[in-house]
Formats: C-alpha cells, sequence, structure tokens
C-alpha cells in the first residue's frame, strides 16, 4: 500500500499540513488582536464600534474556513 | 465655576464639527469612553491626520493587484525553468482557495492598519486630557492628566509632509507624574494647542477664583 503513495502526494500533503499550521498560528494571533480592539472598543464608544467587532468576528470565520478549505484540495 | 464656565467654553467650541472618520472632532456628540465622569464633556477628539493613512492604503491597493501581476511572472517562470506543477494548480479549489488566504492576510494588514489609526486617540475634555496608545496585537495604553496640571503646551511640525498637509506633534508638560504627553501627527496642530491652552487657562482661573 505504500507504493501507491508517490513523492508528489506527500510533497502535497506536506505543504498542506505546513500551511495549515501557519493558518493556526495566525489565527491565534488574529484572535488575540480580535481580544485587544473588543477591549478598546468597549473603553472607547463611537458610531464604528459595532461595525469593528463584526468584522473581526468575519475575519476569524474566514481563517477557520480557509483551514478546512485548505484540506479539501 | 458652572455657567461662567460653560459660558467660556463655549466661546472657545463654539459648534460641533467632524464626522465619525474624521481625524478632528469638535465637541462630538456620538461619543462616549468607558471611565468618562458624570458631567464630564469630550470638547476635543482628535487622532493622526488622515494623509497620515496614505502607506497603508497605497500598499493594500498594490497588494490587491499583485496576485494577478505575480500569476503571469510565476507562469513565465515556470515555463521558462519547464517545472511542471500542473498535477497541483489543476486541482479543484487549488486556485480559489489560495486567493481567498491571500485576501485574507491582505485584508487583516489593513484591518489593523485602520484599527491602529482608529484607536490611537486623544481626547480632551472639560477635566483631563486622555492618550489611548494602541498597537494591534501589540500595546494597549491609556494615560491622562488633569487639564489643571498642564503647564506648557508645544506644537512641533517637522518634515515635508507635515508643513504641507498641515499636521504636527503636540507635546503637553504637565506637573503630574507622567511629565510628557506626545499628540502625534495631530492636524491643524495650531488649533489644537490654542485650544487646549485656552482651556487650561479657564481651568486654572476658576481654580484660583475659588
Amino acid at each position: 500500500m505504500i507504493n501507491d503513495i508517490s513523492g508528489n502526494q506527500i510533497l502535497i500533503w506536506g505543504v498542506k499540513a505546513l500551511v495549515i499550521l501557519l493558518l493556526v498560528v495566525f489565527l491565534f494571533f488574529t484572535f488575540a488582536g480580535f481580544q485587544q480592539a473588543r477591549l478598546v472598543n468597549s473603553a472607547v464608544k463611537t458610531k464604528l464600534s459595532g461595525l469593528i467587532n463584526l468584522i473581526g468576528i468575519l475575519f476569524l470565520i474566514s481563517i477557520v474556513v480557509s483551514i478546512f478549505l485548505v484540506t479539501l484540495i | 465655576m458652572g455657567i461662567e464656565f460653560e459660558r467660556k467654553v463655549s466661546e472657545i467650541f463654539p459648534k460641533s464639527k467632524g464626522g465619525t472618520l474624521s481625524a478632528m472632532q469638535v465637541s462630538p456628540k456620538s461619543f462616549h469612553f468607558g471611565t468618562q465622569n458624570k458631567g464630564e464633556t469630550v470638547f476635543l477628539l482628535t487622532r493622526a491626520a488622515a494623509i497620515t493613512n496614505f502607506g497603508w492604503i497605497v500598499a493594500t491597493i498594490l497588494l490587491c493587484i499583485l496576485p494577478f501581476i505575480a500569476g503571469s511572472i510565476i507562469t513565465g517562470a515556470l515555463l521558462f525553468f519547464r517545472i511542471d506543477i500542473t498535477d497541483i494548480v489543476t486541482r479543484p479549489l487549488f486556485i480559489p482557495v489560495t486567493l481567498f488566504i491571500y485576501f485574507i492576510l491582505v485584508g487583516t494588514y489593513a484591518f489593523s492598519a485602520f484599527t491602529k489609526w482608529y484607536f490611537n486617540i486623544y481626547i480632551v475634555t472639560s477635566e483631563r486630557i486622555l492618550d489611548y496608545d494602541y498597537v494591534p496585537f501589540g500595546k494597549y495604553k491609556i494615560s491622562e492628566a488633569s487639564l489643571k496640571n498642564i503647564e506648557d503646551v508645544t506644537q512641533r511640525q517637522i518634515g515635508v509632509f507635515p508643513n504641507i498637509f498641515n499636521y504636527g506633534d503636540i507635546i503637553i508638560q504637565t506637573a503630574g507624574e507622567r511629565t510628557q504627553f506626545h499628540f502625534d501627527k495631530t492636524p491643524n496642530p495650531s488649533y489644537l494647542r490654542d485650544k487646549i491652552t485656552d482651556l487650561a487657562d479657564i481651568l486654572k482661573q476658576g481654580k484660583s477664583n475659588d
């Protein structure tokens, strides 16, 4: 069965794993940034506060979706 | 100090000015901050001049165009070096997912640059000055000083762009624990310096009359 896996496929899975790892790290930092922005947003209330929170949530969801999409390629 | 103070302040700030995205807002109506005291009025809300956003806006536009330019360059290079990646590129979803991830990264860069500008604010109220120092993914610091403690306000415009676009730094010396406050790259620094000094003088006069 091991003979069925070509070198090209191993390379592809390696790259995929690396991209997923980088996206997870990116997700962590984005989440930390989002929490920080929420903290500032609650300290300073402007007309855009709600919109900024919403955009932050959309970014987080997009990163999670992209991790799943990478596994599908 | 009440009615007389309000009369003098209304002479300094005759009317409300500036929208939500303005770099300088005079008597902003729909703005509140977390530690605002009862009866405390926000007179000035300022952040770095809008022109200081030019760099990241141009960088974002270039980064949005980049995949379309880079795509043809990479294809040309692969053909030149006879590298065959047809197997990878023809996989379903490869190009859409790659572009999706790329634009998330670009979007995050633009959004963090925007929030850095938007949340780095300087507030002048009827009681104090506040300096919100925010760096996305980094630090978040708030400093404040009483208007009564202001001793000296200095305006500084160094360089070609600050003079062309009329923005600069305001350095406020206080008698408090933190002796210097820097309001960086604020629009119309002369106006800001003048208003802060006037406001501090009114409060000091009120204090000496009491």
